[in-house]
């Protein structure tokens, strides 16, 4: 079994996760969480051999590729910006939440911002986490 | 339990969500399968495409883990331009998380129809059928020390089990008159064998004074023999994987079969157990046809 790790980017004084942050804000349904999760946990769990489709196989910007979580009619085309690495060859790193309507990325300036990101975490490691994008609930 | 386990279970409490997760892992999993199956025929998405009577873009999208409008008829299709069958089932939430784990490469390829073992090794009784029903060859025999010369420099797994040089005990099987007698009486020869046997896995290759049980499987192997005779009848003696076997009958085997049935005669060798042998019912059905017989007569 190979064993890969995917990280959230850790943003702003806060640190929060920004796709736990970013999938509140567009109020993604749960149903869609869900396969976004699934899909991380098999490329976690057996590689992005096994996710075909999952992570464009040409950067969209130096360095950035597109993660495409495909939503049903109504719903959001969700499609996150991620790194490979950057400190190991076996983990992405997930570096800003988007959505993609008519062709278009939402926001516009999302590959900057991923480049951005990027920048950061190489600057400063702990800005990153692996957690699920679910928070436990609180018992 | 691993930590996605405990995650799952935990998150699975809700129905959207598992469901939807569910939902998501059977769309990865078939196109992930059938990329698979395409790179194990070593084929391209058009070669494949072609197949279905489709284009390599149309095709393209069985291959993304995103398309999740799945047709029965689109899938049959894609079994047939890919020589498997479609399988489609109901299952658990809880196989989900095995089905995740043993999600590799290995675990989904298939082999085509035309590859698959199953379907291979049907073919081989056939192949024999045709050599049985042929007349026999006017060939001479073959010795027992050619045939164990043979099985040992043709089964390679034999070969890689032990490193051990077979040159002696070959040459002293050549040197022998080959008789059943002589082999089966032979322990010093075979003391080597014995040994050799004995570090193979699985009792049944375990020579227990008795060359020619241990033996009999691996000849039937061989290409150049049709069958084995069983050269103990179902008597008392015939309790094969016995170790009480005594080569006393030696002498009255050779006699009861020629050594040219050796190679000629189609009969599986089989291993009667003499207890079970002595609790056979007496031959009933011989009966009630004599008794059908009769009434129709008087």
């Amino acid at each position: 079994m190979s064993q890969w790790k995917v990280y959230f980017y850790l943003e702003g004084m806060r640190r929060d996760n920004c796709i736990r942050a970013w999938l509140d804000s567009e109020r993604v349904s749960v149903a869609q969480i869900a396969a976004f999760q699934d899909k991380i946990d098999t490329l976690e769990l057996s590689g992005p051999e096994m996710v075909p489709g999952f992570i464009t196989e040409k950067p969209v910007a130096r360095d950035i590729y597109k993660m495409k979580i495909k939503g049903n009619k109504g719903m959001k085309q969700l499609r996150p910006m991620c790194c490979r690495g950057p400190f190991a060859p076996n983990e992405f790193t997930i570096l800003v939440g988007a959505v993609e309507k008519d062709g278009k990325l939402i926001p516009e300036n999302v590959t900057e911002r991923a480049q951005e990101n990027l920048k950061a975490l190489k600057a400063d490691p702990t800005r990153r986490v692996n957690e699920r994008l679910r928070p436990k609930p609180k018992v | 339990m691993s930590d996605l386990d405990q995650n799952l279970k935990s998150e699975f409490q809700d129905s959207q969500y598992r469901y939807a997760y569910a939902e998501s892992f059977l769309n990865t999993k078939l196109a992930t399968q059938i990329k698979t199956l395409r790179e194990q025929r070593k084929e391209t998405q058009a070669a494949v495409a072609a197949r279905m009577g489709i284009k390599q873009p149309g095709y393209r999208r069985f291959e993304d883990v995103n398309h999740s409008v799945w047709r029965t008829d689109t899938l049959w299709a894609v079994a047939k331009a890919l020589g498997v069958r479609l399988n489609i089932s109901f299952e658990t939430f809880g196989s989900l998380l095995d089905d995740k784990k043993r999600f590799t490469k290995e675990e989904l390829e298939r082999p085509e129809f035309k590859d698959d073992p199953v379907f291979k090794e049907a073919e081989k009784p056939q192949a024999e059928e045709i050599a049985v029903m042929a007349p026999a060859p006017m060939v001479p025999a073959p010795r027992l020390g050619d045939l164990m010369a043979a099985v040992v420099q043709n089964n390679e797994e034999l070969r890689k089990a032990v490193s051990m040089d077979f040159s002696p005990i070959l040459a002293a099987l050549e040197s022998q008159e080959a008789s059943w007698r002589t082999v089966l009486t032979e322990t010093e020869t075979f003391a080597p064998v014995n040994t050799w046997l004995g570090k193979l896995p699985g009792n049944e290759w375990i020579l227990q004074g008795n060359a020619w049980t241990q033996f009999a499987d691996a000849f039937a192997s061989l290409p150049s023999i049709a069958s084995i005779h069983n050269p103990y009848p179902e008597t008392k003696e015939g309790t094969m994987a016995a170790t009480s076997y005594t080569p006393a009958s030696n002498e009255a085997v050779e006699s009861a079969i020629p050594r040219r049935e050796i190679a000629a005669v189609r009969a599986p060798v089989t291993f009667i157990d003499q207890h079970k042998a002595k609790k056979r019912p007496p031959q009933k059905r011989y009966q009630v046809w004599r008794g059908i017989s009769r009434r129709k007569h008087g």
